[in-house]
Protein backbone atom coordinates (compact mmCIF):
# COMPACT_ATOMS: atom_id res chain seq x y z
CA UNK A 1 0.00 0.00 0.00
CA UNK A 2 1.66 3.09 -0.54
CA UNK A 3 0.99 5.14 2.46
CA UNK A 4 2.50 8.37 1.91
CA UNK A 5 0.61 10.35 -0.15
CA UNK A 6 -2.36 9.71 1.78
CA UNK A 7 -0.55 10.95 4.93
CA UNK A 8 0.82 14.05 2.84
CA UNK A 9 -2.69 15.29 1.95
CA UNK A 10 -4.87 14.35 5.11
CA UNK A 11 -4.49 18.04 6.33
CA UNK A 12 -6.37 18.94 3.17
CA UNK A 13 -9.04 15.85 3.53
CA UNK A 14 -9.84 15.93 7.20
CA UNK A 15 -12.93 14.44 7.25
CA UNK A 16 -13.36 12.22 4.61
CA UNK A 17 -9.88 10.53 6.26
CA UNK A 18 -11.81 10.83 9.44
CA UNK A 19 -14.85 8.96 8.20
CA UNK A 20 -12.54 6.35 6.45
CA UNK A 21 -10.63 6.20 10.25
CA UNK A 22 -14.10 5.37 11.60
CA UNK A 23 -14.99 2.36 8.73
CA UNK A 24 -11.20 1.27 9.91
CA UNK A 25 -11.70 1.64 13.18
CA UNK A 26 -14.75 -1.19 12.92
CA UNK A 27 -12.82 -3.33 11.37
CA UNK A 28 -9.06 -3.43 13.02
CA UNK A 29 -9.54 -1.24 16.85
CA UNK A 30 -7.43 1.48 14.56
CA UNK A 31 -9.32 3.87 16.66
CA UNK A 32 -7.39 7.04 16.93
CA UNK A 33 -7.27 10.05 19.28
CA UNK A 34 -5.31 13.38 19.12
CA UNK A 35 -5.52 16.23 21.68
CA UNK A 36 -3.70 18.98 21.79
CA UNK A 37 -3.13 20.96 25.35
CA UNK A 38 -3.26 23.70 25.64
CA UNK A 39 -5.84 24.50 23.06
CA UNK A 40 -4.82 28.02 22.49
CA UNK A 41 -1.62 28.71 21.59
CA UNK A 42 0.62 31.62 20.64
CA UNK A 43 3.90 31.49 17.93
CA UNK A 44 6.62 29.90 19.86
CA UNK A 45 4.31 28.30 22.87
CA UNK A 46 5.64 24.61 23.89
CA UNK A 47 2.11 22.55 23.34
CA UNK A 48 1.74 18.73 25.15
CA UNK A 49 0.28 16.10 22.24
CA UNK A 50 -1.49 12.83 23.40
CA UNK A 51 -3.16 10.11 21.50
CA UNK A 52 -4.42 6.76 21.55
CA UNK A 53 -4.06 4.54 18.25
CA UNK A 54 -6.01 0.89 18.52
CA UNK A 55 -3.71 0.02 15.11
CA UNK A 56 -2.36 -3.40 15.42
CA UNK A 57 0.45 -2.50 13.78
CA UNK A 58 1.50 0.78 14.63
CA UNK A 59 4.67 1.46 15.43
CA UNK A 60 6.37 4.05 17.68
CA UNK A 61 7.70 6.81 16.89
CA UNK A 62 5.10 7.77 15.01
CA UNK A 63 6.18 11.69 13.32
CA UNK A 64 3.09 14.10 13.38
CA UNK A 65 2.21 16.96 10.68
CA UNK A 66 0.83 20.43 10.93
CA UNK A 67 1.09 23.62 9.03
CA UNK A 68 1.50 25.43 12.87
CA UNK A 69 3.31 23.01 14.86
CA UNK A 70 7.38 22.33 14.34
CA UNK A 71 7.31 18.44 13.29
CA UNK A 72 7.83 15.45 16.41
CA UNK A 73 7.27 12.59 16.82
CA UNK A 74 4.96 10.61 19.03
CA UNK A 75 6.14 7.77 21.14
CA UNK A 76 3.81 5.56 23.97
CA UNK A 77 3.56 2.33 25.32
CA UNK A 78 0.67 -0.31 24.20
CA UNK A 79 -1.67 -1.35 27.35
CA UNK A 80 -2.85 -4.85 27.35
CA UNK A 81 -6.16 -3.87 25.48
CA UNK A 82 -4.09 -3.11 22.64
CA UNK A 83 -4.35 0.55 21.99
CA UNK A 84 -1.04 2.53 21.96
CA UNK A 85 -1.22 5.56 24.41
CA UNK A 86 1.45 7.91 22.74
CA UNK A 87 2.60 11.16 24.01
CA UNK A 88 5.23 14.10 22.25
CA UNK A 89 6.17 17.92 22.82
CA UNK A 90 6.36 20.45 20.28
CA UNK A 91 6.26 24.10 19.96
CA UNK A 92 4.25 26.58 17.58
CA UNK A 93 5.87 27.60 14.52
CA UNK A 94 6.82 31.47 14.86
CA UNK A 95 5.06 34.03 12.44
CA UNK A 96 1.68 31.54 12.25
CA UNK A 97 -1.20 33.32 11.48
CA UNK A 98 -3.74 33.22 13.67
CA UNK A 99 -6.54 30.43 13.72
CA UNK A 100 -7.68 27.36 13.94
CA UNK A 101 -4.78 24.88 12.91
CA UNK A 102 -4.85 21.20 13.45
CA UNK A 103 -1.73 17.90 13.91
CA UNK A 104 -2.13 14.73 12.74
CA UNK A 105 -0.21 11.17 13.06
CA UNK A 106 -0.95 8.23 10.95
CA UNK A 107 -2.14 5.77 13.26
CA UNK A 108 -3.24 2.90 10.37
CA UNK A 109 -2.50 3.31 6.52
CA UNK A 110 -4.80 5.86 5.57
CA UNK A 111 -6.02 6.35 9.02
CA UNK A 112 -4.90 9.44 11.22
CA UNK A 113 -5.72 10.63 14.27
CA UNK A 114 -5.95 14.73 14.13
CA UNK A 115 -5.99 17.15 17.21
CA UNK A 116 -7.13 21.09 16.88
CA UNK A 117 -5.86 23.84 18.53
CA UNK A 118 -6.35 27.40 17.60
CA UNK A 119 -3.17 30.15 17.45
CA UNK A 120 -4.46 33.66 18.72
CA UNK A 121 -1.91 36.55 17.88
CA UNK A 122 1.14 37.57 19.43
CA UNK A 123 0.85 39.64 22.39
CA UNK A 124 2.52 42.80 21.43
CA UNK A 125 5.79 43.48 23.79
CA UNK A 126 4.73 45.79 26.30
CA UNK A 127 5.71 48.90 25.35
CA UNK A 128 7.52 51.19 28.18
CA UNK A 129 4.82 53.93 29.49
CA UNK A 130 6.00 57.39 28.49
CA UNK A 131 8.50 58.88 30.90
CA UNK A 132 7.67 62.57 32.31
CA UNK A 133 10.18 64.53 30.43
CA UNK A 134 12.34 66.30 32.80
CA UNK A 135 13.31 69.87 31.88
CA UNK A 136 16.89 68.92 30.95
CA UNK A 137 15.35 66.51 28.13
CA UNK A 138 13.42 68.97 26.88
CA UNK A 139 14.39 69.97 22.82
CA UNK A 140 16.79 73.13 23.15
CA UNK A 141 14.70 76.11 22.94
CA UNK A 142 16.49 78.60 20.19
CA UNK A 143 17.39 81.48 22.09
CA UNK A 144 17.17 83.36 18.75
CA UNK A 145 13.75 82.15 17.32
CA UNK A 146 14.52 83.18 13.33
CA UNK A 147 18.32 83.59 13.08
CA UNK A 148 19.02 86.75 10.17
CA UNK A 149 20.11 85.61 7.40
CA UNK A 150 23.78 86.31 6.47
CA UNK A 151 26.03 89.20 7.43
CA UNK A 152 25.16 92.83 8.41
CA UNK A 153 25.88 95.33 6.38
CA UNK A 154 27.26 97.88 8.93
CA UNK A 155 29.21 100.56 6.47
CA UNK A 156 29.38 102.48 3.93
CA UNK A 157 32.73 104.13 2.00
CA UNK A 158 32.71 107.69 2.80
CA UNK A 159 33.66 108.18 -0.98
CA UNK A 160 33.67 106.00 -4.14
CA UNK A 161 35.53 106.67 -7.12
CA UNK A 162 32.53 106.88 -9.12
CA UNK A 163 30.94 109.02 -7.16
CA UNK A 164 34.07 111.40 -6.32
CA UNK A 165 33.86 111.95 -9.87
CA UNK A 166 30.30 113.27 -10.12
CA UNK A 167 31.16 115.21 -6.75
CA UNK A 168 34.73 116.79 -8.59
CA UNK A 169 32.42 117.84 -11.24
CA UNK A 170 30.30 119.94 -8.41
CA UNK A 171 32.88 121.53 -7.36
CA UNK A 172 34.28 122.45 -10.52
CA UNK A 173 30.92 123.74 -11.36
CA UNK A 174 30.96 125.99 -8.30
CA UNK A 175 34.48 127.18 -8.99
CA UNK A 176 33.86 128.13 -12.77
CA UNK A 177 30.02 130.17 -11.20
CA UNK A 178 32.94 131.69 -9.07
CA UNK A 179 35.01 132.73 -11.22
CA UNK A 180 32.94 134.24 -13.43
CA UNK A 181 31.17 136.20 -10.68
CA UNK A 182 34.46 137.39 -9.87
CA UNK A 183 35.10 138.88 -14.02
CA UNK A 184 31.72 140.33 -13.76
CA UNK A 185 32.52 141.89 -10.50
CA UNK A 186 36.36 143.18 -11.96
CA UNK A 187 34.45 144.06 -14.81
CA UNK A 188 31.80 145.94 -13.65
CA UNK A 189 34.04 147.90 -11.36
CA UNK A 190 36.35 148.94 -14.03
CA UNK A 191 33.54 150.57 -15.86
CA UNK B 1 26.08 117.88 -12.06
CA UNK B 2 23.96 118.64 -8.95
CA UNK B 3 21.25 115.51 -10.09
CA UNK B 4 24.51 113.07 -10.41
CA UNK B 5 25.56 113.97 -7.23
CA UNK B 6 22.29 112.83 -5.96
CA UNK B 7 22.35 110.02 -7.31
CA UNK B 8 26.02 108.96 -5.90
CA UNK B 9 24.39 109.73 -2.05
CA UNK B 10 21.48 107.50 -3.17
CA UNK B 11 24.28 104.91 -4.11
CA UNK B 12 26.34 104.94 -0.92
CA UNK B 13 23.39 105.07 1.55
CA UNK B 14 21.77 101.37 -0.55
CA UNK B 15 25.56 99.69 -0.40
CA UNK B 16 25.35 100.23 3.28
CA UNK B 17 21.95 97.79 2.67
CA UNK B 18 20.70 99.82 5.41
CA UNK B 19 17.46 101.76 3.79
CA UNK B 20 16.69 98.92 0.46
CA UNK B 21 14.73 96.63 2.66
CA UNK B 22 11.16 97.20 3.94
CA UNK B 23 11.93 96.13 7.37
CA UNK B 24 9.42 93.53 9.16
CA UNK B 25 8.93 93.11 12.91
CA UNK B 26 11.87 91.00 14.29
CA UNK B 27 10.18 87.43 15.58
CA UNK B 28 9.42 86.66 19.35
CA UNK B 29 12.27 85.56 21.04
CA UNK B 30 12.47 83.29 24.04
CA UNK B 31 9.98 83.88 26.30
CA UNK B 32 11.36 82.36 29.52
CA UNK B 33 10.84 84.23 32.17
CA UNK B 34 14.44 85.18 33.25
CA UNK B 35 14.30 86.72 29.35
CA UNK B 36 11.24 88.80 30.11
CA UNK B 37 12.32 89.92 33.33
CA UNK B 38 15.09 91.66 31.98
CA UNK B 39 14.61 95.34 30.93
CA UNK B 40 15.17 96.15 27.36
CA UNK B 41 18.39 97.88 26.40
CA UNK B 42 18.69 101.39 26.63
CA UNK B 43 22.05 102.63 25.77
CA UNK B 44 25.86 100.92 24.97
CA UNK B 45 29.42 102.38 26.83
CA UNK B 46 32.81 101.07 25.27
CA UNK B 47 34.92 102.99 27.80
CA UNK B 48 38.07 100.98 25.67
CA UNK B 49 37.64 103.08 22.61
CA UNK B 50 35.34 105.15 23.88
CA UNK B 51 32.04 104.85 22.27
CA UNK B 52 28.97 105.10 23.47
CA UNK B 53 25.33 105.43 22.01
CA UNK B 54 21.92 105.07 22.56
CA UNK B 55 20.25 101.56 21.30
CA UNK B 56 17.13 101.59 18.67
CA UNK B 57 15.47 98.83 17.83
CA UNK B 58 16.31 96.64 15.01
CA UNK B 59 14.25 93.46 13.45
CA UNK B 60 14.86 91.45 10.40
CA UNK B 61 14.75 92.72 6.65
CA UNK B 62 12.13 91.30 4.29
CA UNK B 63 15.03 89.08 3.21
CA UNK B 64 16.23 87.83 6.34
CA UNK B 65 18.50 89.84 6.50
CA UNK B 66 19.53 91.87 10.14
CA UNK B 67 18.51 95.48 9.69
CA UNK B 68 21.31 97.83 11.00
CA UNK B 69 20.88 101.63 12.11
CA UNK B 70 20.21 104.23 9.91
CA UNK B 71 23.79 104.78 7.52
CA UNK B 72 23.20 108.34 7.31
CA UNK B 73 23.37 107.98 11.55
CA UNK B 74 26.39 106.42 11.75
CA UNK B 75 26.90 107.25 15.52
CA UNK B 76 24.19 105.39 16.11
CA UNK B 77 24.05 101.82 17.73
CA UNK B 78 20.93 99.52 17.69
CA UNK B 79 20.00 96.05 19.50
CA UNK B 80 18.43 93.17 17.51
CA UNK B 81 15.48 92.52 19.20
CA UNK B 82 15.30 89.01 17.76
CA UNK B 83 17.38 88.10 20.19
CA UNK B 84 17.58 87.71 24.19
CA UNK B 85 18.01 91.13 25.72
CA UNK B 86 21.14 91.62 27.18
CA UNK B 87 21.62 89.87 30.41
CA UNK B 88 19.31 86.92 29.87
CA UNK B 89 20.79 83.42 28.51
CA UNK B 90 21.83 83.88 25.08
CA UNK B 91 23.10 85.72 22.93
CA UNK B 92 22.25 89.30 22.48
CA UNK B 93 23.45 91.42 19.20
CA UNK B 94 24.14 94.87 19.37
CA UNK B 95 25.13 96.47 15.80
CA UNK B 96 27.06 99.76 14.55
CA UNK B 97 28.23 100.93 11.51
CA UNK B 98 32.01 101.31 10.99
CA UNK B 99 30.88 104.34 8.95
CA UNK B 100 28.48 106.15 6.76
CA UNK B 101 27.36 109.09 5.86
CA UNK B 102 31.64 110.48 5.39
CA UNK B 103 31.93 109.96 8.55
CA UNK B 104 32.86 107.77 11.27
CA UNK B 105 30.84 104.95 12.84
CA UNK B 106 30.13 104.18 16.63
CA UNK B 107 32.06 100.93 15.72
CA UNK B 108 34.91 102.64 14.13
CA UNK B 109 37.24 101.09 16.52
CA UNK B 110 35.57 98.27 17.54
CA UNK B 111 38.42 95.81 16.01
CA UNK B 112 40.80 97.35 18.74
CA UNK B 113 38.99 95.24 21.31
CA UNK B 114 40.66 92.76 22.44
CA UNK B 115 40.09 89.95 25.68
CA UNK B 116 39.17 91.23 28.81
CA UNK B 117 37.66 94.77 27.73
CA UNK B 118 34.36 96.05 29.02
CA UNK B 119 31.47 96.79 27.30
CA UNK B 120 28.45 98.60 29.29
CA UNK B 121 24.75 98.25 28.91
CA UNK B 122 22.49 100.63 30.24
CA UNK B 123 18.93 99.47 30.40
CA UNK B 124 15.46 101.25 30.41
CA UNK B 125 15.07 100.57 34.26
CA UNK B 126 18.42 102.03 35.43
CA UNK B 127 20.30 98.76 35.86
CA UNK B 128 23.94 98.15 33.86
CA UNK B 129 24.93 95.12 32.17
CA UNK B 130 28.35 94.96 32.15
CA UNK B 131 30.34 92.03 29.82
CA UNK B 132 33.76 91.44 29.09
CA UNK B 133 35.37 90.53 25.67
CA UNK B 134 36.37 87.26 25.23
CA UNK B 135 36.82 86.55 21.67
CA UNK B 136 37.49 88.71 18.70
CA UNK B 137 37.18 88.19 14.93
CA UNK B 138 37.01 89.45 11.47
CA UNK B 139 34.90 87.43 9.09
CA UNK B 140 34.38 87.61 5.66
CA UNK B 141 30.82 87.89 4.67
CA UNK B 142 30.78 85.25 2.47
CA UNK B 143 31.26 83.12 5.64
CA UNK B 144 29.46 84.98 8.52
CA UNK B 145 29.33 82.48 11.26
CA UNK B 146 25.28 82.51 12.07
CA UNK B 147 25.64 79.79 14.32
CA UNK B 148 28.13 81.34 16.89
CA UNK B 149 27.15 84.42 17.03
CA UNK B 150 23.36 83.53 16.96
CA UNK B 151 23.08 80.76 18.38
CA UNK B 152 22.45 79.36 22.16
CA UNK B 153 24.53 79.79 24.62
CA UNK B 154 25.15 78.52 28.18
CA UNK B 155 24.97 82.07 29.69
CA UNK B 156 24.39 85.68 28.80
CA UNK B 157 26.72 86.64 26.09
CA UNK B 158 26.85 89.92 23.99
CA UNK B 159 27.83 90.11 20.62
CA UNK B 160 28.74 93.39 18.61
CA UNK B 161 28.80 93.20 15.07
CA UNK B 162 30.00 95.97 12.34
CA UNK B 163 31.70 95.95 9.09
CA UNK B 164 35.79 95.67 8.51
CA UNK B 165 38.08 94.79 6.06
CA UNK B 166 38.58 95.95 2.22
CA UNK B 167 35.68 97.50 0.68
CA UNK B 168 33.96 96.23 -2.62
CA UNK B 169 33.63 98.68 -4.63
CA UNK B 170 31.37 96.52 -7.10
CA UNK B 171 28.89 95.36 -4.23
CA UNK B 172 29.10 98.90 -2.06
CA UNK B 173 29.73 96.76 0.63
CA UNK B 174 32.94 96.31 2.97
CA UNK B 175 34.18 92.60 3.05
CA UNK B 176 34.36 91.11 6.36
CA UNK B 177 32.42 91.49 9.43
CA UNK B 178 33.93 92.31 13.03
CA UNK B 179 32.41 90.66 15.54
CA UNK B 180 33.05 91.18 19.29
CA UNK B 181 32.08 88.16 21.39
CA UNK B 182 31.65 88.78 25.16
CA UNK B 183 29.59 87.31 28.46
CA UNK B 184 27.77 88.78 30.89
CA UNK B 185 30.14 89.62 34.22
CA UNK B 186 28.33 91.64 36.09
Amino acid sequence: MNVRPVFACAAAGIALLTFGATNAAADDLSTETLEVSPGEVRPGDTVTLSGTCGYADFTVPAPTESGALVPTTLTGEKDTAGVWHITGTTTVKENVKPGKWSVLFECAPGDVGVGEFTVVAETPAPQPAPQPTSPTQQPTEEQVAVKPQGAAETGALEEEPADNTALLGVGAAALLAAGGVGVWTYRKRAR
Amino acid sequence: MVTAAGLATTMLLAGCGASSQAPRPAPATSTSRIAQDIAPPKEISIPRIGASSALVELGLNADGTVQVPPVDAPMQAGWFTGAPRPGAPGPAVILGHVNGGGQAGIFARLHKLTEGDEVLIGRTDGTTARFTVTRADQVSKKHFPTNEVYGNTDGPELRLITCGGSFDHDAHSYRDNVIIYATLTG
